[in-house]
């Protein structure tokens, strides 16, 4: 019996290459996800919001999902693998309960191969996806640990115990099948059957239940944690109901019809039938695979986003130089810019009163309103008048004395006081439209300012000094974001490669049989995109449609929840058509 | 006799096993087809029928050789050429009956047709003729794993007939028949081949199937070793010359 089992292994090593890579890249994806939801400390010390624990479960419960759904199709695809062996078996005399056991020894023999494997896989990979966003975002994370125990033994645990379930599942279908069913499954056809009347009703209340998450969406954080996961269920299970009774209904709806019957239309309508069983679950799994991929880019990135309007929006000017050698010319949008006087002594930092009435000196204050700010341009006169209003001066003086806070700025009646406590000095203010628009040429004055007069970037007046500070707490959120999007991209990516490849073998029958009786191999191509296309772009819609819908979610935690979507769609989406045409390549290769 | 449909020339085949070892399967081995005959190969298992048969074809190339249909050399076509002529003037029917499970029947026997974006009206119209004379209306319905063996090769030849190629091709046409359904393909065969002058090679080690051809070729070892013709014998009579040839042959 092993010695079958061998040959069959060395007969369809492709297919089970497949497989294996498939688990290993999914167990490696969920240890990458739980090695940072599982890490409080990391979270916790890397974003502001206390939500973060409880948003990273849900995640890795998706994941858990997921996974789930994408381990019960391997080990379908493992028992049609085997299937026809076991009929071979059975008729050379060995018992069900024999071929049951070997059944459920083989499937977890390979749910711990590739699993452990995975694991290490996983670590690699958040080793290598953490140091990359890192370097890129330019961040350094705390309690950012590659190895977590926890994560492996999760992992582990929750991997062998879906694939036991799973190998019961697959033992029970087995024992109902009878020898011959086995010895033919390959040639076999299961067409999902046809309900004139519960396919539109349950398509109808797929698509009811699909809108009525989109409108709790925007609620959510009243709903707390049990409105989460209604809202998940209901969307999960309304896009299911919708997206398999519409494809079931369409595909036959045109079938033989007029449309059909033209070049290889009927084909392709064949094909989709076919599939028609996985598809509906794997459309599912995908639109909401993409839908999360696509979500936590958009928040990490609308976090990033909006840092340098969240810098500037605090701040009175936009830089302080107080070093002549550096020059403000190369900045777009100049909207205003002065240049005033002090001194120094003992510790303190003397301004010339004289020059902010001729000069008004910005500042920032409160409008009253919830927590907007205004400009406000003060004078010499009135800042003598109103002691604790010269902050903006403090700030300038911290800069000047290479403090983080603590300076102390007097304000002098005329440029005579002033002279008077030491050496006349200058210091240039500017103020741009936009700091993201002058991220560039302002750090890299910050950088000489520092340079020349050894004053740290982060005791800087001003704008980018201020953005260090807040990429510093907030840079921990834009990370996970963009982290999980990876993770979840990972998974889709898996997921469609996983499927595709897995029905390789039988299309490569199908289509030959095509360029025998006359296909060239243009048609064939442009079927092979249509095919795929299904798989890959009813997805793409729904997922979007969930990101539109779902990003008011986060409107209590970040003041534009939409600043990085866009961005986040364009890149996921380029991302996706090339992986796309790749998958189409790959495959038309594989046809051949 | 008219001009030729098919001419083979010095074809050699060498196959190159996985370990690397060479098999010489096709040797020099030359043939000519005129436009509206009846050719069957008949010899041994492994002689290279199928192999011969998959080159006239253009489903594959030769080691060295040309072929020629219609007096076009078929072996520097471009792809799309080839595909269009495997489309408009070659039928196949093979010994696996090469159907898309999931296709209906109607739809397996339609695809020609489609492919070549032919009318509604005429496909159902085609489609009905040729299963009615295959006697398989009955399942048009149905899919390919709900036939058995013997229905599924006529539908085979149902989709290699339906738009009434020039020339076709059988590679084992009766093997999954008995000789009621046997004798009716072949019934159909011969109709169509002298009606329209379609051209026909099949391949096939039964002698009477074979005897309805009007030139049996035997393969030995990549060569034909042997040629028997009709000539104005009955069908019957050809059987039994086949059949006592076929004694000496062995
Ligand atoms: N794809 C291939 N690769 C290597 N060798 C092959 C291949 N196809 C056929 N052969 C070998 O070439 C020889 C001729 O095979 P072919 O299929 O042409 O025989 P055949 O006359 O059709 O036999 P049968 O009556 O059994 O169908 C055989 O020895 C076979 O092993
Ligand atoms: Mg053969």
């Amino acid at each position: 019996m092993f010695q079958i089992a061998l040959k069959s292994l060395r007969a369809k090593w492709r297919d089970y290459t497949v497989l294996f890579v498939g688990l290993v890249i999914s167990a490696a994806i969920f240890y990458m996800l739980s090695a940072i939801a599982l890490n409080r400390d990391f979270l916790l010390n890397n974003s502001s919001i206390g939500l973060i624990v409880p948003v990273f479960m849900v995640g890795e419960f998706l994941l858990g999902v997921i996974t789930f759904v994408y381990l019960n199709f391997a080990n379908s695809f493992l028992l049609r693998l085997r299937q026809s062996e076991y009929g071979l078996m059975s008729m050379l005399g060995a018992k069900k309960s024999q071929i049951g056991d070997l059944l459920m020894q083989e499937t977890l023999a390979l749910g711990v191969i590739s699993t452990v494997i995975g694991i290490f896989a996983g670590i690699g990979l958040t080793a290598a996806s953490g140091n990359f966003l890192m370097n890129l975002l330019d961040t350094k994370l705390a309690n950012w640990s590659v190895f977590s125990f926890n994560a492996a033994l999760a992992t582990l645990v929750f991997f062998v115990a879906l694939f036991f379930i799973n190998g019961l599942y697959n033992r029970g279908r087995l024992s109902k099948q009878d020898t011959l069913t086995l010895l033919t499954a390959d040639k076999q056809v299961s067409q999902p059957k046809r309900h004139k009347l519960l396919d539109p009703l349950l398509g109808l209340v797929g698509l009811g239940l699909l809108i009525l998450s989109y409108v709790m969406m925007p609620g959510i954080v009243h709903l707390g944690l049990y409105g989460f996961i209604v809202v998940l269920v209901l969307n999960v299970w309304g896009t299911y109901w919708f997206v398999s009774r519409t494809l079931k209904m369409v595909t036959y709806a045109l079938r033989g019809s007029r449309f059909n019957n033209r070049g290889l239309r009927s084909f392709l309508n064949g094909q989709l039938l076919f599939r028609l069983p996985e598809y509906q679950r794997i459309l599912t799994v995908i639109s909401v695979m993409f839908g999360l991929a696509l979500g936590a880019m958009s928040v990490g990135q609308g976090y990033y986003r909006a840092l340098p309007q969240q810098a500037q929006s605090g701040q009175p000017f936009t830089a302080a130089y107080t070093s002549d050698k550096i020059s403000t010319s190369n900045l777009k949008d100049i909207t205003w810019e002065a240049t005033y006087h002090y001194s120094v002594n003992k510790g303190k930092v003397y301004f010339n009163g004289d020059e902010f009435n001729e000069k008004k000196l910005p500042t920032v204050v409160e409008t009253g309103k919830g927590n907007d700010t205004r400009i406000k341009w003060l004078t010499g006169d009135y800042l003598l008048a109103t002691p604790g209003s010269e902050y903006t001066l403090t700030s300038i003086a911290n800069q000047i004395l290479d403090k983080q806070y603590g300076a102390t700025a007097v304000v002098t009646h005329n440029e005579s006081e002033m002279a008077v406590e030491g050496d006349v000095k200058s210091v240039r203010l500017v103020t741009v439209k936009s700091f993201a628009a002058n991220e560039a040429t302002l750090t890299a004055n910050a950088k000489r300012e520092a340079r020349l007069t050894g004053t740290a970037m982060n005791h800087q007046a001003g704008v980018p000094g201020m953005f260090t500070l807040l990429k510093n707490v907030f840079g921990g959120l834009e990370f996970m974001g963009i982290f999980l999007g990876i993770a979840f991209l990972a998974m889709l990516a898996s997921t469609l490669m996983f499927k595709v490849l897995s029905g390789v073998a039988d299309d490569k029958r199908r289509y030959r049989i095509l360029t025998m009786i006359g296909t060239s191999k243009r048609q064939v191509t442009a079927t092979v995109v249509k095919d795929l296309g299904v798989l890959f772009f009813i997805p793409l819609v729904i997922g979007t449609l969930d990101v539109i819908f779902g990003l008011p979610m986060f409107k209590a935690l970040m003041a534009d929840p939409y600043v990085g979507f866009m961005p986040s769609l364009i890149a996921i989406v380029v991302l996706y058509v090339i992986y796309f045409v790749m998958t189409v390549i790959l495959y038309r290769r594989l046809l051949k | 006799m008219t001009e030729p449909v098919l001419i083979a020339d010095k074809l050699n085949k060498t196959y190159t096993s996985a370990a690397g070892v060479e098999q010489h399967v096709l040797k020099d081995l030359s043939l000519t087809v005129p436009r509206g005959e009846f050719v069957a190969i008949m010899g041994p298992s492994g002689s290279g029928k199928s192999t011969l048969l998959n080159i006239l074809s253009t489903l594959m190339k030769p080691t060295e050789g040309a072929v020629a249909i219609n007096n076009k050399d078929i072996l520097h076509m471009t792809d799309d050429e080839i595909s269009n002529f495997r489309g408009r003037d070659m039928g196949f029917i093979f010994q696996s009956y090469n159907l898309i499970e999931s296709l209906t029947v109607r739809e397996n026997i339609a695809l020609p047709l489609t492919l070549q974006k032919a009318k509604s009206r005429v496909i159902n119209d085609a489609v009905a003729k040729v299963a009615a004379l295959l006697h398989i209306s009955e399942y048009l319905d149905k899919y390919p794993s709900e036939l058995s063996g013997g229905q599924q090769q006529r539908v085979g030849a149902a989709r290699a007939l339906v738009h009434e190629p020039a020339l076709i091709f059988g590679d084992e046409p009766t093997g999954a028949l008995d000789s009621e359904n046997a004798r009716e393909m072949m019934n159909y065969l011969t109709t169509i081949n002298q009606e329209r002058e379609i051209s026909i090679v099949m391949v096939t080690h039964d002698p009477f199937s074979a005897s309805f051809a009007s030139r049996i070729l035997f393969l030995t070892d990549g060569q034909i070793t042997k040629t028997l013709t009709r000539d104005d014998r009955s069908r019957e009579d050809f059987y039994n010359y086949v059949l006592s040839e076929l004694g000496n042959f062995n």
